[in-house]
């Protein structure tokens, strides 16, 4: 593996959260272009490895793959959290109507889904941000949704059926 | 972190016409002919909602009755009654598409990716210091060995092999109170090789007094005073 390429996985590994690509840019003085294709080199260097990259936006994360979830979950015996399927349909439609505002998430459910958006607001999986004319709330996933999920983009998103 | 799901009964109005129109197995297009809009009626009058909640049904509810309504009075040329039904089969028809996708995030919550943890109360003592190296340890402890070795200690203590014991001392005692008869008390201590035979000395004394082997008598002549054990009759029994 390249230095650059392990540089960057080095630093990756040793965060617990998404590192945006502009840090990264300014911690190892690397060109943005060369931090993407080294980032697309790790990528397949950690195919069928262990690990995987998960790319939101413009932030990376390094994670267990979703391939051995099952297996870490038990060797750390932790169970995993609950979802309702109210708060499961909210994530959804924000996950592929993003930006969207409460008022379309109701629209489209035909019920209030206040204390849905607070849970999923409260787990970080979506946060609330200004729409561009900066007149009303709207709604975006995190990239803990993709970890959620176990996907490594957003374009990995199951297509909508 | 991965996440599981709790299945309610139902999470709304239209899930609870989808689920009608999906027990009779109709398409969402008949929606303006179906029977479901009785059983919709019929379970909502059984549903204890929060008036929040019964809004949200009661607005499909007027729907579906207008729409029922307009099929039993065959008026079917009426552009607002034919928007509605086509508006409440579009809006189903998204809802459903959500709610399948809500089941698949309910499947892929099965298998996340599980990110590194973040460490509790992680400060910068946690981490390796850069200026660590072999050599810095081992001159360290060579430092620290040379002090202990350098170091006076206030108070020495010597460890004491235990040669002789109680019982021992006992019959040393009493052999040579057999043979004497008496001896000086002070004699015998001062006889003992060390603190720790001392003691043993005087305890076994002790336990001669009172056990009436021997007596312990005090003599004083002038400024100094004596004491004197003497042989017991049990004793020389």
């Amino acid at each position: 593996m390249p230095d650059d390429v392990a540089k960057l996985q080095a630093i990756l590994f040793s965060q617990p959260g998404f590192v945006d690509i502009s840090d990264l840019q300014k911690n190892t003085k690397m060109r943005e272009s060369d931090i993407r294709d080294c980032l697309k080199k790790l990528k397949k260097y950690l195919t069928d490895s262990g690990l995987e990259l998960i790319e939101h936006t413009t932030s990376y994360q390094l994670a267990v793959s979703s391939r051995f979830a099952q297996d870490v979950q038990l060797f750390q015996h932790k169970t995993a959290p609950t979802l309702s399927q109210a708060a499961l349909e909210v994530l959804a439609i924000v996950a592929y109507n993003q930006p969207v505002s409460k008022s379309q998430i109701e629209q489209i459910r035909g019920v209030s889904s206040d204390q849905s958006i607070k849970g999923l607001l409260a787990r970080k999986l979506i946060i609330e941000i200004q729409n561009a004319s900066k007149t009303q709330i709207v709604y975006k996933t995190t990239g803990k949704l993709l970890t959620a999920l176990g996907l490594a983009s957003i374009k990995q998103l199951p297509k909508l059926q | 972190m991965s996440y599981t799901v709790l299945l309610a009964n139902f999470e709304g109005p239209l899930e609870l016409l989808l689920r009608f129109i999906e027990r009779e197995q109709l398409d969402i297009t008949d929606i303006a002919i179906s029977k479901v809009t009785n059983d919709y009626l019929a379970q909502m009058s059984q549903l204890d909602l929060e008036p929040e909640e019964l809004n949200w049904f009661v607005e499909i509810a007027s729907k579906l009755v207008r729409i029922k309504s307009q099929v039993l009075l065959s008026d079917k040329d009426t552009l607002d009654e034919e928007d509605e039904a086509l508006d409440l089969t579009e809006q189903l028809k998204t809802y459903r598409i959500f709610r399948n996708m809500a089941r698949e995030f309910a499947i892929l919550s099965k298998n996340p990716a599980i990110p590194r943890p973040r460490l509790k109360n992680s400060t910068n003592q946690d981490l390796t210091p850069t200026n660590l190296t072999v050599d810095l340890i081992s001159s360290a402890y060579q430092k620290c060995l040379s002090d202990v070795r350098n170091r006076q200690p206030h108070v020495q203590w010597e460890m004491i092999e235990q040669k002789i014991r109680i019982d021992q001392v006992i019959k040393k005692l009493e052999l040579k109170l057999l043979q004497s008869g008496t001896c000086d008390m002070t004699e015998v201590i001062n006889n003992t090789q060390n603190t720790h035979e001392a003691v043993l000395y005087f305890l076994a004394i002790l336990e001669l007094h009172k056990s009436g082997r021997i007596l312990i008598i005090k003599q004083s002549t002038g400024k100094y005073e004596q004491f004197i054990l003497r042989a017991n009759k049990c004793l020389t029994t």
